[in-house]
């Protein structure tokens, strides 16, 4: 167990250290510097701003100073917003991203389970098929379009909740539906298609032959297996999560991670972009590493590392 | 001797696009305290329905019980709302899958499938139910048995699977088993060990067992009388011995005649029944084993023969048995007189 443990965090550094080096070298490649702006700056102004920042060491050098701050976990300072440390700015702006994703998260998983056994237990039936256009409409409709869609009518038409503004729970509610829809669809259509098989199988008619009312079949013996394809796909949807809020955030103005990483780019801020990557690299990789246990949990038959019952 | 369940001309009917397949098409006998019952057949001749509908697992919809009685003590189970039937199924009567790889819950412990029905029927605790469930493995034969509690089903091989489904069947001591093609899905040698297993539990707990199988080796190794089934009717019924040594319906000497056997020359062909099953969708108004009968006579396909006791228990359902039939049989096999 230990070993394993041990294994998967050596795999996750390395990763962590592909992705950063790829960053690094790819952010180096676009056209443009963080001073290549409209406004011309003086020749002699824009050299001794590229001495101070370091980015007229040759590439090789620069990347070897960086990972050596990165050991130290630090990003260091942005160049657009001078004042600020990127850490800095990701401690202020997480915690409103993580709300958000966690309260779309939430709402997917929750509300994708019951909306998919439902219609399973209803297989064929008029809840089913509502539940299925609801689905194939969760799954089809891109999250930047059912944001102002929802501003327009319950914000601004029925004025039902504030439009663009991240000022208390009613604020939230519309990104987190605009952001959860397709997670939640996803949810839903698994869920229901994996329920229907599993109640087909035969250890269901064990369980209903020893007696067990539909309650208890239903629970211990259907869900924990129908749920395993959800858990598999939590990994990349909790990434769809995480990256769908880059354009979420921005429509909606909300002041977390997505929108400074966005305009990073744009403003070519090195090491705002470095740091927003690696950040949320390692949140993947964690949420990863998570859903690979979780499965274990639930699935005895995986076995973790080389213990492979016999 | 005392009856179990008595089952009375049963019905079972499969509704499908377009009309319904009669399953099951009157089906009636008894089963004895502590003895044996076998039901042959090929597939599709209703042998695991009317097993199904004995513990009110049919399929519905789209099956449905359209008429009969099973008569089980004092209740008939073709009425039982759905709720008695929590009392029923496992308590007292257990139900063995022919497939162990596929019965078993594969993310829970066998311990706690087992423990499951005894806490539901017994409501015993914990505790309790852990000390009965490690005293049915140790029954069914599965050695180290508080080790194997803890153990998930893809940790055993397909024969001690095999028992653990046994040992859920058996969990609450059922008065009857009923045993759906228990070592189809065996390897030969663990088969003999399966059945053997079931007879020393037959022995020791005195249950009734209903064992479903297409295998006549099955039937002559475990049961006291045999009702071989076909096209949804038993066709013959008797002890096991008269009908292996005078099987009377031209189906059931087909079926012996298809076995494999050491003593014929070797150059002998076996003799497979000719044609195919009934189609059971439009059942033609006579016999169902006309048209692969080999001494049909008109009225085989005019008018469903009735059932005529050869003797004791023996029945048999064909014309041939009419007074006015040609004696055929002894013409053809003088030698299995």
């Amino acid at each position: 167990m230990l070993k394993y443990f041990i294994k998967r965090f050596v795999q996750m550094i390395l990763t962590l250290w592909v992705i950063a080096t790829v960053t690094f070298f790819m952010m180096k490649a676009i056209p443009g510097d963080p001073f290549s702006d409209e406004r011309k700056l003086p020749a002699q102004v824009v050299a001794n701003l590229r001495a101070h920042y370091h980015l007229d060491d040759p590439v090789p050098v620069q990347y070897l100073n960086y990972m050596a701050n990165l050991l130290r976990f630090d990003f260091g300072p942005s160049i657009k917003y001078e004042t600020r440390s990127i850490n800095e700015m990701i401690a202020e702006g997480f915690p409103v991203s993580a709300q958000l994703g966690a309260q779309a998260l939430v709402c997917a998983v929750v509300a994708g389970l019951l909306l998919g056994i439902v219609a399973a237990l209803r297989h064929n039936r008029p809840v089913d098929y509502l539940a299925m256009v609801l689905a194939v409409l969760g799954i089809s409709i891109p999250g930047f379009v059912l944001g102002p869609l929802l501003q327009k009518v319950l914000g601004v038409e029925w004025e039902l909740l504030p439009v663009a503004t991240w000022d208390g729970f009613s604020s939230t509610i519309m990104p987190t539906l605009a952001l959860a829809a397709l997670p939640l669809a996803t949810i839903t259509r698994l869920i229901r298609s994996s329920m229907v098989e599993v109640l087909t199988q035969d250890y269901i008619r064990t369980a209903r032959a020893k007696g067990l009312p539909p309650f208890l079949v239903i629970s211990r013996h259907t869900l924990r297996n129908a749920i395993l394809p959800v858990v598999t796909i939590l990994g990349p949807l909790a990434v769809g999560i995480l990256t769908g809020s880059f354009v979420i955030e921005n429509i909606f103005s909300i002041p977390g991670i997505g929108k400074y990483f966005v305009e990073s780019i744009n403003n070519r801020d090195y090491p705002l972009i470095m740091g927003i990557t690696l950040f949320y690299s390692v949140l993947l990789v964690g949420v990863n590493f998570a859903v690979d246990l979780a499965y274990r949990w639930i699935d005895p038959r995986i076995g973790l590392g080389k213990r492979e019952g016999n | 001797m005392a009856k179990v369940l008595h089952v009375e001309d049963l019905h079972v009917s499969f509704q499908v696009a377009g009309g319904e397949v009669q399953a099951v098409r009157g089906v009636t006998f008894t089963l004895n305290k502590r003895e044996t019952l076998a039901i042959v057949g090929e597939s599709g001749s209703g042998k695991s329905v009317t097993a199904l509908s004995i513990l009110g697992l049919i399929p519905s919809p789209p099956g449905r019980i359209k008429q009969g009685k099973i008569r089980f003590g004092e209740r008939d189970l073709t009425r039982l709302p759905e709720k008695e039937w929590y009392r029923i199924r496992g308590s007292e009567i257990g139900m063995i899958f022919q497939d162990p790889m596929t019965s078993l819950n594969p993310t829970m412990t066998i311990g706690k499938q087992i423990m499951e029905g005894i806490r539901w029927h017994r409501r015993a605790g914990w505790c309790e139910a852990f000390q009965k469930a490690v005293e049915i493995l140790k029954l069914v034969g599965i050695p180290h048995p508080e080790k194997r509690m803890k153990q998930y089903p893809h940790e055993f091989s397909g024969g001690m699977r095999q028992r653990v489904v046994i040992a859920i069947a058996l969990a609450c001591f059922p008065k009857i088993l009923i045993a759906d093609e228990p070592t189809t899905a065996l390897d030969v040698t663990i088969q003999a060990q399966i059945l053997d297993l079931m007879k020393e539990i037959q022995r020791q707990t005195g249950t009734s067992i209903l064992m479903i199988t297409h295998d006549l080796g099955v039937v002559a190794e475990t049961a006291d009388r045999v009702a071989v089934m076909y096209g949804g009717q038993i066709v013959e019924i008797g002890w096991v011995h008269e009908i292996f040594a005078s099987p009377r319906h031209p189906y059931t000497r087909g079926l012996m005649g298809s076995i494999p056997c050491l003593d014929k020359a070797k150059d002998q062909a076996l003799e497979p029944i000719p044609g195919s099953p009934p189609d059971l969708f439009l059942p033609p108004p006579g016999c169902l084993f006309a048209d692969r009968c080999p001494y049909a006579m008109n009225v085989c396909y005019e008018e469903m023969p009735e059932t005529t006791h050869v003797s004791g228990f023996h029945q048999v359902r064909c014309w041939l048995e009419d007074p006015e039939a040609p004696p055929v049989f002894p013409k053809i096999l003088p030698e299995k007189s």
